[in-house]
């Protein structure tokens, strides 16, 4: 029992390493403005995906969704939060937009998955870049299908 | 393939040139937060590897394994990867856990290796993201939006082992 609690020291060392590097790159990205350029690219696609037109709330999903995409997960969910809290009408009923927010996230989509390339790259993996393409090919996939079905179920009322 | 990485860091650092950031200052800001991060994830992760040993020891693994054969096979998921997929929606620590597990397991470039890979790198923690984004709403039930998650997930982990076989078979 005790290696199992070794291999979570050494598992969380090798993470200190993989999030150093890539909170380290993603911090300089985000401070050159790209996540805030992602989110005004894609605020108008934003706008006819959760069918939400209010300005405010746009910001905060496409705010949500760039972060997502780029990888910074601790930069995604405060905008996430606020944006479900926008949507509430205080009647107990889920709306499109809300559903849209909740299933997008859940399907994780990113460019880059991080954290399991380190974990490959520590743990002595020949090529840790090779799941990149399946792990992106999937959860596309998977977030098209996802937002194809909350169209479908919450389609008729917005 | 390999210079994917090289290339992503050296197009960040121009950008933060042309851009007069200083790149020094935003990487250290941002490397900061590693170590605490690691720190709080320590705890949940030692109970979640010594849960996985339990599992494993106590034949509960292989319970589940029994139990879930037949519908993963259906999916063309190995049976390995059973406990991942079904820890997944639920805890994140927990499918670290079961990822690492694997992977010293198996092997980090084997098949099953490369398939928890992707089926722990294409979905989130479905549960964990329901309770934070609706905790402060009037929302109670979930409905609609939690099958549609949930199957999100399932389908993501037979998506992924298919894309597997047909990149690394």
């Amino acid at each position: 029992m005790a290696t199992a609690t070794q291999t979570a020291v050494e598992l969380c060392i090798s993470l200190t390493s993989v999030y150093a590097l890539w909170l380290g790159v993603i911090n300089v990205a985000k401070n050159c403005g790209v996540v805030k350029a992602l989110s005004r690219k894609t605020k108008k696609l934003t706008k006819k995906l959760f069918g939400v037109d209010d300005d405010k709330i746009c910001d905060n999903l496409s705010l949500n969704l760039s972060a997502n995409l780029l990888g910074v997960g601790n930069a995604s969910t405060p905008p996430a939060i606020v944006a479900t809290k926008q949507m509430d009408k205080g009647d107990g009923k889920m709306t499109k937009g809300m559903a849209m927010l909740f299933v997008t996230n859940a399907c994780g989509l990113q460019f880059l998955p991080t954290t399991t390339t380190g974990i490959l790259a520590s743990l002595g993996s020949a090529n840790p870049t090779s799941i990149i393409l399946p792990c992106f090919l999937t959860s596309l996939t998977t977030t098209l299908v996802g937002i194809l079905l909350v169209s479908l179920l919450y389609g008729d009322k917005k | 393939m390999k210079y994917i990485l090289p290339l992503l860091l050296l197009c960040v650092f121009a950008l933060a040139f042309a851009k007069k950031q200083n790149a020094y200052t935003s990487f250290i800001d941002g490397a900061k937060q590693a170590l605490p991060l690691a720190k709080d994830l320590l705890p949940y992760l030692a109970c979640m590897l010594v849960a996985v040993e339990l599992a494993k020891a106590s034949g509960v693994y292989n319970l589940l394994q029994f139990v879930f054969e037949p519908l993963l096979t259906l999916l063309g998921i190995p049976q390995q990867l059973c406990q991942l997929v079904v820890l997944k929606p639920f805890s994140g620590s927990g499918s670290l856990a079961m990822l690492t597990d694997l992977l010293l397991t198996h092997g980090t470039d084997s098949f099953v290796g490369r398939c928890a890979c992707v089926v722990y790198g294409t979905s989130e923690t479905v549960f964990y993201i329901s309770t934070v984004y609706f905790g402060g709403t009037s929302i109670k039930k979930l409905g609609w939006a939690m099958a549609i998650g949930l199957f999100c997930s399932v389908l993501s982990s037979a998506l992924g082992c298919l894309f597997c076989r047909l990149f690394f078979v």
